[in-house]
C-alpha cells in the first residue's frame, strides 16, 4: 500500500536570514493510520503540520517533499492549495473559540466548509450539518447549528470544530493539540469522539501534542520532535517501553506522576537530556 | 489557631433569579493551618478560582466571612488589606498574561516590594537589589534575566519569574492557581520540583489550584475537590487518590490520560 501522506527531507526556514527551524524530516502515514506528533513549544511540530496545510506565512522558506496521495504539495500555488483544504486534508486547532468566526451560527460556518468543496442546496447542506454535529456526539444538533459560538461550552465548540473537520470526509486530518485548552474530563471526552469519528469516516490523523499520555489514547505510531529534527520514532509501546533518545526517555519519565511518591522530587527531561548552552 | 478561616462563603454573580445568575460558590466553609498544603481540584465552572478570589479579598463574598490570622479580611476596604497583601502573594495559570510585557524582569519581581500598602506593613524586605537576586536565585534563574522582557524567556522561566514576583515580599502563603496547566509537560516537573523546595525551604502554607488530582496528590497533604461551587469531598489527598468515596471525584480520576498501550 502506498503511503496516503509522504514527507521527504522536509526542510522550513523563515524571513530574509532563512534561518532553518526544521532540518530535513522525513515520514509516511498510510492511510487509515494515526501518527502521534511530539515535541515542547518550538520544536517545529506545528510549523510542520502547517507546511502540509501550505498554510505557512509567506516568509517561510519550504523544501523536500511532501506527497498526499501521490501529488506534490510543495511548489503548489495557493489557489492549487486551497481547494485541497477542507476537502482532502483537514485541521483541528487548539483553541476552538478562536478557530470559529464568533460573529457566525456555527451550522452556517460547518456548512460553508461543506458548500466551498461541493454544488449543494442550501436545504441538503443543512441537513448533512446537523447529521455530522449528531455524529460528533452534539445534544439537540437543531439547536447548536443556530447557537453562535459565544453560547456553547468549551467540549461542544471544540466538537463542532471536529465537524467541521470531518464534514467532507478528508483522507487526512491534522489535528494540533486539540484538547489542550479543554478541561480533563471535557479532553477525555472529545478524544473519545475523535476516536470513533475519525475510524467513521477512515480519515488518517497526524496527531500533534506535547503529552505522551494524550498522544497514546489514540496513536498506533510516534514521532518524537526535537529542535527540528525527528529524534525517535516507532510504536507506542516501543517508544513507551523502550525509548532509545536520552531526550525521549526523559519525556516519558515525567509524564508518570502517579508513579513517584508523593513528596520526592519528580525526574525531568534534564535529569537525562541536557541540552547543549546557549539553548 | 488557624490561619485561614473560610465561615459559610457564598458568592453569586448576577441578582437571584435574573437570567445569568450564577451562584459560583455555594455555602463553603474552610480552614487552613501554617504550614498546611491544601489542593482544590475541580473542572472549569467549579467555583475553586471564585474561591481564591473570595480568600485573597480581589472579590467579595455574597454572603459569609473571611478571616486571616484571625482578623476579617472579606469587605474591607483595600488600604485595610496590607497585612494580607503582603503575607498572601498569588502565581497564576498563564505567565504570559500574569506578567507585564513593558516590564523587565528585574522590575516585575520588586513590584511589590514598591508597593505603598505592603511597605507599611513592616516585614517586606526594604533592600529590593539585594531581594532581587536571592529570589531569582531560590527559583534557578541568572540575575542576568533582570534585564529582559518577559517575551524573550520560555513559558518555563516565566513561570518561574512569577514565582520569583510572588515570593519578594517574604509571604506565609502561596496562592497557585493551576501553575503549570499552561506548561509544556517537559517544564511541569521542574516548576513542580521547584514549588515544593521553596515551600519546605521557607516554611510557606500552600493552597495550589489545579484540575488535576495527580498533581495536587503530589504536591499537597489534603484536597479539596468541588463541584457546582460546593465542597464535594475533602481528605488527605493520599486517601482521596487511592480511594475516592464521591462518583464525581472518581470520574476526575479517570479523566485523567494515562498511557494507553496497545
Amino acid at each position: 500500500m502506498s503511503p496516503l501522506l509522504e514527507v521527504t527531507d522536509l526542510r522550513i526556514a523563515f524571513g530574509r536570514s532563512r534561518r532553518e527551524v526544521v532540518h530535513g524530516i522525513s515520514f509516511g502515514l498510510e492511510p487509515g493510520e494515526r501518527l502521534g506528533l511530539i515535541g515542547e513549544s518550538g520544536s517545529g511540530k506545528t510549523v510542520t503540520a502547517l507546511a502540509v496545510m501550505g498554510l505557512l506565512a509567506e516568509n517561510a522558506y519550504v523544501s523536500g517533499s511532501i506527497r498526499l496521495g501521490g501529488r506534490e504539495l510543495v511548489g503548489l500555488r495557493d489557489s492549487e492549495l486551497a481547494p485541497l483544504r477542507g476537502d482532502l486534508m483537514s485541521m483541528v486547532f487548539q483553541e476552538p473559540m478562536t478557530a470559529l468566526d464568533p460573529t457566525m451560527p456555527v451550522g452556517r460556518q460547518v456548512a460553508e466548509v461543506l458548500l466551498l468543496h461541493q454544488h449543494l442546496g442550501h436545504g441538503v447542506a443543512r441537513g448533512r450539518v446537523i447529521e455530522i454535529l449528531a455524529e460528533v456526539g452534539l445534544e439537540d444538533p437543531e439547536r447548536v447549528a443556530d447557537a453562535y459560538p459565544h453560547a456553547l461550552s468549551g467540549g461542544q465548540r471544540q466538537r463542532v470544530v471536529v465537524a467541521m473537520a470531518l464534514i467532507n470526509r478528508p483522507g487526512l486530518v491534522i489535528c494540533d493539540e486539540p484538547t489542550t485548552a479543554l478541561d480533563v474530563t471535557v479532553q477525555a471526552t472529545v478524544l473519545n469522539l475523535l476516536d470513533t469519528a475519525l475510524d467513521a469516516v477512515g480519515a488518517s490523523c497526524l496527531f500533534i501534542s506535547h503529552d505522551l499520555a494524550v498522544v497514546s489514547q489514540l496513536c498506533h505510531r510516534v514521532l518524537v520532535m526535537l529542535d527540528g529534527e525527528i529524534v525517535e520514532q516507532g510504536t507506542m509501546s516501543q517508544v513507551f517501553t523502550a525509548p532509545t533518545h536520552p531526550y525521549t526517555q526523559g519525556l516519558v519519565a515525567t509524564a508518570r506522576i502517579d508513579a513517584v511518591a508523593p513528596g520526592e522530587r519528580l525526574p525531568t527531561v534534564e535529569d537525562f537530556y541536557a541540552r547543549q548552552a546557549g539553548r | 489557631m488557624s490561619l485561614y478561616e473560610v465561615d459559610h462563603v457564598s458568592r453569586r454573580y448576577g441578582r437571584v433569579g435574573a437570567p445569568g445568575s450564577v451562584l459560583a460558590v455555594d455555602d463553603v466553609s474552610l480552614s487552613v493551618e501554617p504550614g498546611q498544603r491544601l489542593g482544590i481540584v475541580g473542572e472549569s465552572g467549579s467555583g475553586k478560582s471564585t474561591l481564591v478570589r473570595i480568600m485573597t479579598a480581589l472579590d467579595p463574598p455574597t454572603s459569609g466571612q473571611i478571616r486571616f490570622g484571625g482578623e476579617v479580611v472579606s469587605h474591607r476596604a483595600e488600604r485595610d488589606l496590607g497585612g494580607l497583601r503582603s503575607s498572601v502573594q498569588l502565581v497564576f495559570q498563564d505567565p504570559r498574561s500574569s506578567l507585564n510585557p513593558r516590564m523587565r524582569v528585574g522590575a516585575i519581581v520588586t513590584e511589590p516590594l514598591r508597593s505603598r500598602l505592603l511597605r507599611v506593613s513592616g516585614e517586606v524586605p526594604t533592600d529590593h537589589r539585594a531581594r532581587l537576586a536571592e529570589v531569582l536565585e531560590s527559583v534557578d534563574l541568572p540575575l542576568d534575566v533582570a534585564d529582559r522582557y518577559p517575551h524573550e524567556l520560555s513559558g518555563g522561566q516565566r513561570q518561574r519569574v512569577a514565582i520569583a514576583r510572588a515570593l519578594a515580599p517574604k509571604p506565609q502563603v502561596l496562592i497557585a492557581d493551576e501553575p503549570v496547566s499552561a506548561l509544556d509537560v517537559s517544564v511541569r516537573a521542574q516548576v513542580l520540583n521547584l514549588v515544593q523546595d521553596l515551600v519546605t525551604a521557607n516554611g510557606l502554607t500552600l493552597i495550589m489550584v489545579s484540575h488535576d488530582l495527580t498533581v495536587v496528590r503530589h504536591v499537597c497533604d489534603t484536597v479539596i475537590v468541588m463541584r457546582h461551587g460546593r465542597i464535594e469531598e475533602q481528605g488527605p489527598s493520599e486517601q482521596v487518590y487511592r480511594d475516592p468515596q464521591s462518583a464525581y471525584t472518581r470520574e476526575l480520576l479517570a479523566a485523567i490520560p494515562t498511557f494507553r498501550v496497545t
